[in-house]
């Protein structure tokens, strides 16, 4: 790389009244670094151009930078190289770039360089680019300045930072040389458009190793898979184990572990496999985890999920491959009425059996005139209309509806509308982050006082009633189960559960995956372990009757769905140490209406 | 040139003949990632060689995927699973693209986010979509001489589908059109001064990139059979810029490495560690530091993108 | 009817002042270093959950919202000089995608650290009740948000208009290489502004701790209606973004109240609206 290197003092007439140089200066020392560099390669132009028959260099591009401000009495070095070189044109540029292009010069210059006519200076821009036909050799370098100052040295050095002419570096002014590169060239660190300065190298190597880690990752899971063959029984368990439902899928999977190991992991002689995926909420995971368990792991019998868009989104699946399911959360009605299947049980509840009872209760016992809210989903508006069907009845009036989006934060507008309607009781379904939200606003707002807040169990359940605190006290719901049921099954299981999770009190999830868990033991006992024929173990888990820590528990011939044997209404108080829904009134018997649902379908 | 047509064929022809010798649970996620490859193809189109960044492509995935799930639950056939989709995405591209295509650079990225995230709400809220839970039940089309329904019918379905779309993307890309979107990803100003009617183009390249989201949304419904309104979800946007990122914006084979290197993470990491989030964005952040040119740019030895 | 038209007017300034708190930052990380701050919705919940550890550490509200934010914005600092310093001569793209990693990270972090549970914090107790203003009835500490989040917009504006950092944030905001040719240590200044914009962003977590509650997912919630103030506002303007605040906060507020199906629906209309009439917002400065 050939440079140039000059060195100038700035004279007083080369600065304005404030003693900055002006700025045209800049460009006539770009010319002087110019010619200067052809002198240092042994071709001043004095002789050169005669020489050649060269009119002149034309310029047809030139522009500066200005980094900082040049004052009178400052030494500047003006270094000049070449960056550029094209057939007709090549650019001089600054020391930090490496020519850009280089071409071998054919001697189609001279001649027209001579009757060429001058191209005028375009628009500035970051280069000089001159005109010039040298003739076959490699390259002539047209010079163009640098000059760029340290910003960082500001406030040091009065603004600049400059190596002596000499190149060897010393104190100037009161200035410490920088270590810099043996050029001792001044400016910024690296040129914009280089990216970051990590080479070639260490990038390849970056992503060689992660693709090695990918493809292993990969491999791996498939390789493991492959080993596992029949013998154990296999329990494809969908739910969710992150998120902010992770809670109800651990409290669901820690109570079917629990009743598991009473059995000690054993049945009909053949042990129990539990393979657990996250579905994270969401119904293409969900789907995809679930199509996983059915034809890569081959599962015996699938449960789960939380989330009812997963159930809806795996129903087609698992019916179509005639893989039992049985449901241990998800509510959504469908499943019980014209989409349900032969090949689908569920132990947990429907969305309409929480609530339809409700309805009547508070007619009588609340108040007569309801403020409906739950999230504008198809859960919520199921749940609104089974509380309707006996709530209208007994004599109830629907003040207003509303249904905010599923996810909201701020119910202030809501509750604002709820005082103003003149309702005296709310009948509200929320779950997870909602009804935390929902409840303490609802508090907040001093809504509680005046207006009794009632719902479908859920907005008071152990997953939410921490984080509510005593904004829930006195909220009134209805549920499928509470831990203070009194009945000896559930006293047992209460107590087996805290041992087992370090006193964690169980909950109406906890109680769905115990009944899942009873009704797959109790099933494959009465089918000796038999999992190849699917039919008769269809039929053996319709059957299953047991003792629940809910009731008696028992399947509902025409939909496979649970049939609650009581629905309680239960009131947050504060006992046994902390808060608590403490039944205080009951409805039995009730099950799903299952309309549109054929089965064997 | 030749060496990449032919190692292109060889992944094909590999990709066909997976299914016969990997089970069921494998060739699903590979078909998961020719989808979303097309989807991130498309954005590509527009990212990497028109130089548009769009936060809000989702907009047309999941426009392509409710229309293919409304029309193929009423007939299902090929029209309602490809035609009907893509046309209507290639639609609201032209919409969206005429009042988009103003504005550049930041308000861009806002612009097309809004416009998605307007699609979102509405999906989310209104039961003919079915509000939250989306559209379930949706069958396959019917394919003359072929049973879709099938895994195998389906794969080789699907192959088809998003091969000639590559190819056609492809032949896109290197033809003069192609080339003048490159230039205006360059240096726009040029371009007009030179004499092309800049705005038509982009907006001609925004209305392609939304046909093959389109496209790829039905795809994703007749694979999956059900949608939701997360498909307009500004997060599904930024997914695809992700996989496009990671596999190397500018070239046609990155977004499908991307796709394939976010679907793995997704789902393998996910067997093993809860922490898969963190992983996916700890990774993305260091593809960006580090190796802006995604996984083809390394490989190529390039040095980042075009500024 | 006026009582009713008050009460949700005060619940949208409200939330429109809680917005401004967390848009604020976002229009000056904008404005000052041309990016779009994906991950500004990530400060606003580490703010939430640094407050809700600090409040259970030391059992002081007002403890946890001095020091919260002074937390977010060290992590802020550290991310910019980290990750977003190499990427300024990049294009802007690469730093939006850079910071919409960071979404994912800081996501899991939390799940890491607090569990993926909803978490609860409670007001201070001096303003745990609820008060009425001139017939309408609102929680006392809604009451002292707005107060606070005005109190702020003045001090906010004090700082940016009257002093000399105010006068540097500005130029920086107007032309970053001027300045730094000015002889202005503009890196550092870059990262000020950027943990100075996280620790707004955080601040706005720790006072909407008591109304939402802390959830892994809450950044991402609040992403949205960040982005529109900013927009609707203008990308920079510090005007701009309470002026839009308080416009969107009232918008969604009347929305819910008036059109629920279409709640979602109104603030993107309206910031399309904005955009397509008057790209650079109501404040912002006029497209280049």
């Amino acid at each position: 790389m050939v440079v140039n290197a000059l060195a100038v003092k700035v004279r007083w007439s080369e600065a304005d009244p404030a003693g900055i140089v002006f700025y045209p200066r800049f460009f006539e020392w770009f010319d002087l670094g110019t010619e200067a560099l052809f002198e240092s390669l042994g071709l001043p132009w004095r002789e050169l151009f005669p020489a050649e028959r060269i009119v002149g260099v034309p310029i047809v591009e030139t522009g500066a930078r200005f980094a900082a401000p040049v004052r009178y009495g400052d030494e500047v070095r003006i270094e000049t190289t070449v960056s550029d070189v094209r057939e007709k044109t090549f650019r001089a540029r600054g020391i930090r770039r490496r020519p850009a292009l280089r071409h071998r010069l054919r001697g189609a210059g001279l001649g027209r360089a001579a009757g060429e006519p001058r191209r005028p200076a375009g628009r500035p821009t970051h280069s000089g680019r001159h005109r010039r036909p040298p003739q076959g050799r490699a390259l002539s370098m047209k010079p163009a300045l640098v000059f760029e100052t340290s910003v960082r040295k500001l406030g040091e050095c009065g603004g600049h930072f400059w190596a002596p002419a000499s190149g060897e570096p010393e104190e100037l002014n009161g200035c410490q040389p920088r270590d810099l590169p043996n050029r001792s060239i001044i400016g910024r660190s690296h040129s914009p458009k280089e990216g970051t300065g990590m080479d070639k190298v260490t990038r390849r190597k970056f992503l060689g190793g992660a693709t090695l880690a990918a493809a292993g990752t990969a491999m791996g899971p498939w390789v493991l898979r492959a080993g596992a063959q029949s013998g154990p029984i296999k329990i494809g368990v969908v739910l969710p184990y992150s998120g902010v439902y992770a809670v109800l899928g651990e409290s669901i999977t820690q109570a079917m572990e629990l009743v598991f190991a009473r059995e000690n992991w054993t049945v009909a002689g053949r042990k129990i496999e539990l393979i657990k995926e996250d579905d994270e909420m969401q119904p293409p995971v969900g789907v995809r985890k679930t199509e996983k368990l059915i034809d890569s792991d081959k599962v015996d019998i699938l449960t789960g999920p939380v989330h009812s868009g997963i159930l809806m989104g795996m129903r087609d699946k698992v019916h179509n491959s005639k893989t039992i399911l049985i449901v241990s959360n998800a509510g959504a009605d469908a499943i019980s009425r014209e989409r349900c299947s032969k090949w689908i049980f569920r132990t947990s509840f429907s969305n309409w059996q929480p609530c339809q009872p409700m309805g009547g209760w508070v007619a009588k016992n609340v108040a007569k005139d309801v403020f409906l809210t739950a999230p504008n989903y198809q859960a919520g508006k199921d749940m609104m209309n089974a509380f309707k069907e006996t709530f209208v009845p007994a004599g109830g009036k629907i003040v207003a509806e509303d249904y905010p989006k599923l996810g909201e934060t701020d119910y202030a507008p809501y509750l604002t509308k709820i005082r103003q309607s003149g309702a005296k009781a709310v009948f509200a379904f929320f779950s997870g982050t909602d009804a935390v939200n929902f409840v303490k606003q609802y508090t907040q707002f001093g809504l509680k006082q005046n207006i009794k807040l009632t719902g479908a169990g859920f907005l008071t359940e152990p997953d939410v009633l921490p984080a509510q605190g005593a904004a829930a006290l006195g909220v009134i719901t209805g549920h499928f189960y509470t831990p203070l049921l009194d009945n000896a099954t559930n006293h047992r299981f209460v107590k087996e559960f805290r041992d087992k999770y370090f006193g964690k009190m169980p909950d109406g999830f906890a109680c769905q995956g115990h009944d899942t868990a009873e009704v797959i033991l109790r099933a494959l006992k009465a089918v000796n372990g038999n999992t190849q024929d699917k039919d008769k173990l269809v039929d053996a888990i319709a059957k299953v009757e047991f003792d629940s820590p809910r009731g008696r528990f028992k399947f509902d011939p025409k939909t496979h769905n649970v049939i609650q044997p009581f629905i309680y209404v239960r009131e947050v108080r504060e006992v046994y140490g902390g808060l608590n829904n403490v039944p205080i009134d009951k409805v039995a018997n009730v099950a799903d209406p299952g309309t549109g649902c054929t089965l064997p379908a | 040139m030749t060496r990449r047509l032919l190692g292109s064929a060889l992944v094909v022809v590999a990709v066909a003949l997976f299914p016969l010798s990997a089970g069921n649970y494998p060739v699903k996620l590979l078909q998961e990632i020719l989808i979303w490859g097309l989807f991130a193809m498309s954005l590509d189109l527009l990212m990497g060689y028109a130089g548009m960044v769009s936060f809000g492509h989702a907009a047309f995935f999941g426009i392509g995927g409710y229309v293919a799930a409304l029309a193929l639950a009423k007939s299902p056939g090929l029209v309602s699973a490809l035609v009907l989709p893509a046309l209507a995405a290639g639609l609201a591209a032209l919409v969206i693209g005429f009042f988009s295509i103003r504005v550049s650079g930041v308000y861009f990225i806002m612009l097309t986010l809004a416009f998605s995230q307007m699609f979102y709400a509405y999906a989310f809220q209104v039961s003919w979509l079915g509000a939250e839970d989306g559209l379930v039940g949706i069958p396959r089309p019917v394919v003359p001489g072929a049973n879709v329904s099938s895994l195998r019918g389906f794969h080789g379905y699907l192959l088809v589908v998003v091969t000639l779309s590559a190819l056609v993307l492809w032949r896109i890309v290197r033809s003069p059109f192609g080339h003048v979107l490159r230039g205006i990803h360059e240096n726009e100003a040029r371009m007009e001064a030179v004499g092309y009617a800049v705005d038509r183009y982009k907006l001609l390249a925004f209305v392609i990139a939304g046909v093959f989201a389109g496209l790829a949304g039905s795809l994703y419904v007749q694979f999956n059979g059900s949608i939701g309104p997360d498909a307009f979800f500004w997060k599904t946007s930024g997914e695809a810029l992700l996989m496009v990122i990671i596999g190397g914006t500018g070239t046609l084979g990155g977004p499908v490495l991307g796709a394939a290197a976010f679907i793995l993470l997704q789902s393998l990491v996910s067997t093993y560690t809860e922490r898969w989030m963190l992983i996916l964005g700890g990774t993305f952040i260091l593809f960006v530091l580090f190796a802006p040119g995604g996984i083809v740019g390394a490989l190529r030895g390039r040095v980042g993108l075009r500024a | 009817m006026p009582a009713d038209l008050f009460a949700q007017a005060l619940n949208g300034l409200a939330y429109g002042v809680l917005l401004f708190l967390l848009s604020v930052g976002l229009t000056l990380i904008f404005g000052m270093l041309d990016v779009v701050n994906l991950a500004h919705g990530s400060f606003y919940m580490l703010g939430a959950y640094a407050g809700l550890s600090l409040i259970a550490g030391t059992g002081n509200f007002w403890l946890a919202l001095l020091l919260a934010p002074l937390v977010v914005g060290l992590i802020g600092a550290l991310v910019e000089v980290s990750c977003l310093r190499p990427l300024y001569r990049r294009p802007p793209l690469d730093q939006v995608l850079l910071t919409f990693g960071f979404i994912y990270l800081f996501e899991d972090l939390v799940k890491w650290i607090w569990g993926g549970r909803i978490r609860s914090i409670a007001p201070p107790d001096l303003f745990s009740g609820s008060v009425s203003v001139w017939g309408a009835i609102i929680p006392s500490y809604r009451l002292f948000v707005i107060v606070f989040g005005l109190v702020m917009a003045v001090m906010l504006w004090l700082l940016i208009e009257r002093t000399r950092l105010g006068a540097i944030i500005r130029a920086g905001v107007f032309d970053a290489e001027m300045t730094g040719g000015l002889g202005i240590n503009i890196k550092l200044v870059f990262t000020t502004v950027f943990a100075f914009g996280a620790a707004l962003g955080g601040l706005s977590g720790v006072i909407a701790g008591p109304i939402q509650s802390a959830y892994p997912s809450m950044g991402v919630a609040i992403l949205i209606p960040a982005l529109i103030v900013v927009v609707v506002g203008g990308l920079g303007s510090l005007k701009g973004s309470l002026v839009g605040s308080l416009v969107i906060g009232q918008a969604e507020t009347f929305g819910k109240a008036w059109l629920p199906d279409s709640s979602m629906l109104i603030i993107y209309v309206v910031m399309a609206t904005v955009m397509l009439l008057r790209p650079q917002g109501l404040f912002g400065r006029p497209l280049k």
